[in-house]
């Protein structure tokens, strides 16, 4: 009996074991991703909401992460939020932002071009000093 | 059974616990866990003439064949620290284009087998004579810091200024856009694209200054050096991404210019 208990036992171990393996790998996928600069955007995306109005046929059973939730509580006739901006005609999100006097002026990366200039002054140290350090076989 | 059993849950246990600590730690290097550019300076204490200097002394005061290997060891052993360290700076380089990183490497071996080799002769040698000879061939024939340190050196630096060129080039096309959009609201551009002028015209001027020295630089060999005609032309590297980096500091300042005008 015990050894059976202790069978049990091992066995939910494990099985927490692996859930913490998969956990952690996700995390660890989310983290190296983060900074990248081709990682997808989050769920809220305006380019795939048009897709979303479907979403509220399947009901409760649409998944936690999507962000049509709010469609459990909706009638069947009503659309959720982001179908109102989505109309014929209506233009999404991001269009609206190009409007003129908001726009923002584009800043160039002059921050590493200033790392390349103190590295150019960095090398020329080094060639300043390399000619003193031959010696003479005298 | 239920012993083994028990082991292999454990040894399974803590596999898991090793990978799911691991993971992470390892998915979170990527391309950000890039080797600094600059991993280690090729002159130091350990390299410099200075630290043959009392083997030096001792050949002046009493040249017996082993003072005179001594010397040699210790002026080939220095020089082997300076290429480990400019190797290091070649491979781990994220501004040498490969075509540079290569012709570095191939200097930089050849030296040291070279080397190498020649420290197995002076230990082989038998009368002072020879084994002053092949002192002298450790400076004659390698030229490590008057030639090869500063090619490194010198190369490196042209490739970042075309880098900087690169980069300052795409800044401009960014700017310039900014300037064609502020123009379609109404604004008044004209002093911005007046810095942008000015910032094209120092980005050409960097980008010819440096024209074809990286290429004149790796042709020369210590039998140019030994000639004369290796130095001038080092030299007027030097000049050439001098000026360079003075035009790529007036494209940036003309760039900030831009972006404030633009304000």
């Amino acid at each position: 009996m015990p050894t059976v208990k202790g069978h049990r036992i091992l066995i939910v171990v494990i099985a927490v074991l692996v859930v913490l393996l998969i956990a952690g790998c996700g995390s660890g996928t989310e983290l190296a991703n983060a900074g990248s600069p081709t990682s997808p955007p989050p769920a809220v995306d305006l380019t795939t909401a048009p897709e979303e109005p479907t979403a509220p046929v399947v009901g409760a059973t649409v998944e936690p992460a999507t962000t049509v939730q709010p469609a459990t509580t909706n009638e069947p006739g009503v659309t959720v939020q982001p179908v109102k901006t989505n109309e014929p005609g209506v233009t999404v999100e991001p269009v609206t932002t190009d409007k003129p006097p908001t726009a923002p002026v584009p800043t160039p990366d002059l921050t590493s071009i200033e790392a390349l200039l103190s590295g150019i002054d960095g090398d020329l140290g080094d060639d300043a000093g390399a000619a003193a350090s031959e010696g003479s076989p005298q | 059974m239920n012993r083994n059993l028990t082991r292999l849950a454990g040894t399974f246990a803590g596999i898991a616990l090793a990978v799911s600590v691991a993971m992470p730690a390892l998915a979170s290097t990527g391309p950000s866990g890039r080797v600094s550019d600059r991993s280690a300076p090729p002159l130091s204490a350990e390299t410099d003439a200075a630290r043959c200097r009392t083997d030096w002394q001792a050949i002046k005061e009493d040249r017996t064949l082993a003072k005179v290997q001594a010397v040699g060891f210790c002026e080939i052993d220095r020089r082997l620290v300076t290429i480990d360290r400019l190797q290091a700076l070649v491979h781990g380089s994220d501004v040498l284009t490969d075509a540079h990183a290569s012709a570095l490497s191939r200097i930089l071996d050849h030296s040291e087998t070279g080397l190498q080799a020649l420290r197995r002769e002076i230990a082989a040698d038998t009368t002072v004579a020879s084994a002053t000879e092949d002192v002298r061939r450790i400076f004659t024939d390698y030229r490590i810091y008057a030639l090869v340190t500063r090619q490194v050196a010198l190369v490196r630096a042209d490739d970042r200024v075309d880098a900087a060129v690169n980069r300052l080039t795409h800044a401009s096309d960014q700017l310039a856009a900014a300037i064609a959009r502020a123009a379609g609201n109404g604004k008044d551009v004209t002093v911005a694209q007046g810095h942008l002028d000015a910032m094209n015209a120092a980005i050409a001027e960097a980008q010819a200054e440096v024209a074809g020295d990286a290429g004149a630089v790796l042709a020369q060999t210590p039998a140019t050096w030994n000639a004369g005609t290796a130095k001038p032309i080092l030299d007027a590297a030097r000049a050439s991404i001098t000026a360079a980096r003075s035009d790529l500091r007036t494209a940036l300042t003309e760039a900030q210019a831009v972006l404030a005008a633009l304000r």
